[in-house]
């Protein structure tokens, strides 16, 4: 089964780069274990190195056809027995959607006001998942382009409210209390990574320098990373290991001038 | 006999040495004058020569009548259609085929500036009712041999003519020829207005609020599409042209962008885009932020909404539905309402809307100010109106319902429908997406001419398009 590149390269990574951010802004002490999230800093640089290495083998399999992915390499290599890996594969992907509405349920239930029919939002939520399927890889890809634009946008906005917000005293040396909670960080940010094994389904989707596409992309990942840890422990010191979802708190204490809130 | 003796059927029969001869012509159809000067009295006063009928037929075709627009048709439905579209017939009693001559006279609304696309800097012309007509409003613009018009004729009974205008050296084949495709699937009886045609044109299956069929009645405008490789259909008896392919971006660009200084051009592309985006979420973001999310409106416009509504019997959700519902009974009414009795549908809306409803409590202030943003705003992309009407209901019973996530969660269902999109083999995004830097010189900003002019990019060259 021969896929044919339909998007580019950058539109593959863009979409992998707004599942991370997305799953990202729910990033706090309290859903990885009461972990200490400066230390998360290097977590990240750790994590940053060991993608790099879980994605190797994904790419060399990639580049030994090119037109395959990784579902048509193990019914080739394996004929119909390779159906039982696939069929893993695909659970896989059903626990990391259901984990994913989990946390946003999660997420809304505990930010939203409660009045909202929670059931009913997962619902809509879900269809619209559906639609975009239905619709095509195509039509994902281009919408990311969109939503791409928009959360960088509000990304930086966030950063600059919330840059005047930092005090230098929040900072605490790294790794003062040991590195547990490296380890913590680091195991938290490669489980919330199921877009690398995205990456061995999609690649022959896409024409384009790969290589460059997946440096940046994680680069730009771990950096996001380190750029929200910075800034809401900058921002909010101890505070934040009372909050459950603290970019969200956070969003609401920035200010830019005489804009607030 | 297939006219049954209609009124409007004149014959004038003419005796040449025995043969009998007639000019069919119907009335009000043809300028009688030029019947008169250029086929009647030639034929009349020369002396035919030739004595067989088909003699005398070439010899009146070739040497007497000075009509200039002459066509010789062989079939009974050519005539008809001739006939029917102003033209004369000149039959001899023993011929198999006619002369159909280019005398029209019927009654034609003069050249002026269209009423739905005023431009501030750019001409004052507009298409009219007439194909020859606006034909020649193009041809005038665009003076190049490569500008070629091919004319069908689509509607089993009307039979609309309909006019195929491109350059040939920048259309794409491809594009053209589906066209032309689905222009003969057009199975309709009658093709009375341009907006019949447009759900042949879509891509089959294409369920989306917004169309992939550009519409203009500006000749200017026309010359510029077609100079980018697309086609422009033109419809006999409407003054309305319309576009293929047509993209998502071209709804937020006009011809008074380019006339305009750079800066200025661009800050009102992004006022538009602004105004898209007001008349489109406004009302549901109020609706959704009033009711879930009050915290994150500023502590004094908190308050004026509380108080407003506080003070009102409905909900946010049902009155801001039921002042939209009246301002859209309003915008109707508006456009088939009589012209003597428009003023007096202005002060009814007026009074009733803006000063009774709100001082006798039943609809609050900012609801009304949100309303009249909305309208003001939707305004600004004429074209969009359609789409824009729909999707702020929507919005406005999903913010009621779930507020600003559900607002999210349906405004990127709204924006896959239209990532999915083609128009004939185009994404309908491109250029946004798939992005193209170069390309954004006359999408986020309106770059200056010395820009413009380096390199002229063709529709079907657009990043993710599948045609050449």
């Amino acid at each position: 089964m021969e896929k044919r590149p339909c998007i580019s390269s950058g539109q593959i990574f863009s979409m992998l780069f707004i599942s991370k951010i997305v799953i990202s802004m729910t990033y706090g002490s309290l859903l990885i274990g009461d972990s200490d999230i400066w230390d998360h800093l290097v977590s990240a640089v750790v994590s940053f190195m060991l993608t790099f290495l879980i994605i190797w083998p994904i790419y060399k399999l990639f580049s030994m056809d090119e037109k395959m992915n990784i579902m048509d390499n193990i019914y080739d290599l394996m004929g119909k027995c390779g159906m039982i890996l696939i069929f893993i594969y695909v659970v896989y992907y059903l626990v990391i959607c259901f984990h994913t509405v989990a946390v946003f349920n999660n997420f809304i239930s505990n930010a939203v006001n409660p009045p909202i029919s929670i059931t009913f939002l997962t619902f809509v939520l879900i269809i619209c998942a559906c639609y975009g399927s239905y619709k095509g890889l195509e039509a994902l890809a281009r919408t990311s382009t969109f939503i791409l634009i928009s959360t960088i946008f509000s990304i930086v906005i966030l950063g600059i409210s919330l840059f005047s917000c930092v005090e230098p005293i929040n900072f605490t040396p790294l790794m003062y209390s040991g590195n547990e909670s490296v380890k913590e960080g680091v195991v938290y940010m490669i489980s919330q990574s199921p877009c690398v094994l995205a990456l061995a389904v999609l690649l022959p989707m896409g024409k384009g320098n790969k290589k460059t596409g997946i440096f940046v992309w994680n680069f730009l990942v771990y950096l996001l990373f380190a750029m929200i840890i910075i800034l809401i422990i900058g921002s909010m010191g101890n505070f934040v290991y009372t909050q459950l979802f603290p970019v969200y708190t956070a969003a609401g204490i920035g200010k830019c001038g005489s804009f607030k809130h | 006999m297939e006219f049954d003796n209609s009124a409007d059927l004149c014959i004038k029969y003419i005796n040449l040495d025995g043969i009998s001869c007639a000019v069919i012509t119907l009335a009000g159809m043809v300028n009688k004058d030029t019947v008169a000067i250029s086929v009647v009295n030639p034929i009349v006063n020369a002396s035919i020569k030739g004595e067989a009928p088909l003699e005398k037929f070439n010899y009146i075709k070739d040497y007497v009548i000075t009509a200039v627009d002459q066509t010789q048709v062989c079939t009974y439905e050519d005539a008809f259609n001739m006939i029917m579209s102003g033209f004369a017939l000149f039959a001899v009693d023993g011929c198999d085929s006619m002369i159909a001559l280019g005398v029209q006279g019927f009654p034609v609304r003069a050249v002026s500036e269209p009423s739905s696309e005023l431009m501030q800097r750019g001409s004052r012309e507009g298409l009219v009712e007439s194909v020859n007509m606006n034909m020649t409003l193009i041809r005038k613009r665009l003076k190049s041999p490569k500008l070629k018009f091919e004319v069908v004729n689509l509607g089993y009974t009307s039979q609309t003519a309909v006019c195929l205008c491109y350059m040939t050296n920048k259309v794409s084949e491809n594009i053209l020829n589906k066209i032309k495709e689905n222009l003969s699937k057009v199975n309709l009886d009658m093709v009375m207005e341009a907006g019949y045609l447009v759900p042949y044109l879509e891509d089959d299956g294409d369920f989306s609020l917004f169309s992939s069929v550009g519409m203009t009645e500006r000749p200017d405008t026309i010359c510029g599409k077609i100079s980018e490789g697309r086609v422009v259909i033109l419809i006999d008896g409407t003054p309305n042209a319309l576009i293929v392919p047509y993209l998502f971006v071209e709804y937020f660009q006009h011809l008074d962008d380019y006339s305009m200084h750079t800066y200025f051009a661009t800050f009102t592309r992004w006022l538009k885009y602004l105004a898209f985006f007001m008349s489109t979420l406004l009302p549901g973001l109020y609706v959704g932020v009033s009711t879930f999310n009050p915290e994150i409106l500023p502590g004094p416009i908190l308050n004026k909404i509380a108080l407003a509504v506080s003070t009102t019997p409905f909900s946010l959700m049902t009155e801001t539905i039921f002042i939209h519902l009246i301002y859209e009974i309003m915008r109707e009414a508006g456009l088939r309402i009589p012209r003597p009795l428009g003023h007096a549908v202005s002060i009814v809306g007026a009074l009733v809307i803006g000063e009774t409803a709100v001082s006798s409590g039943l609809i609050g202030g900012p609801t009304l100010m949100v309303v009249a943003l909305t309208a003001i705003s939707s305004y600004v992309i004429p074209n969009l109106y359609e789409p824009i009407s729909i999707l702020k209901f929507v919005f406005i019973i999903v913010g009621g319902l779930l507020g600003i996530w559900g607002i999210m969660i349906i405004f990127t269902a709204v924006l896959v429908n239209i990532s999915s999109k083609k128009s004939y083999g185009i994404p309908f995004t491109s250029p946004i997406a798939p992005f193209k830097f170069f390309a954004m010189r006359d999408v986020l900003t309106r770059c200056g001419w010395s820009f413009l002019s380096k390199k002229n990019i063709k529709v079907q060259d657009f990043p993710g398009s599948e045609v050449k």
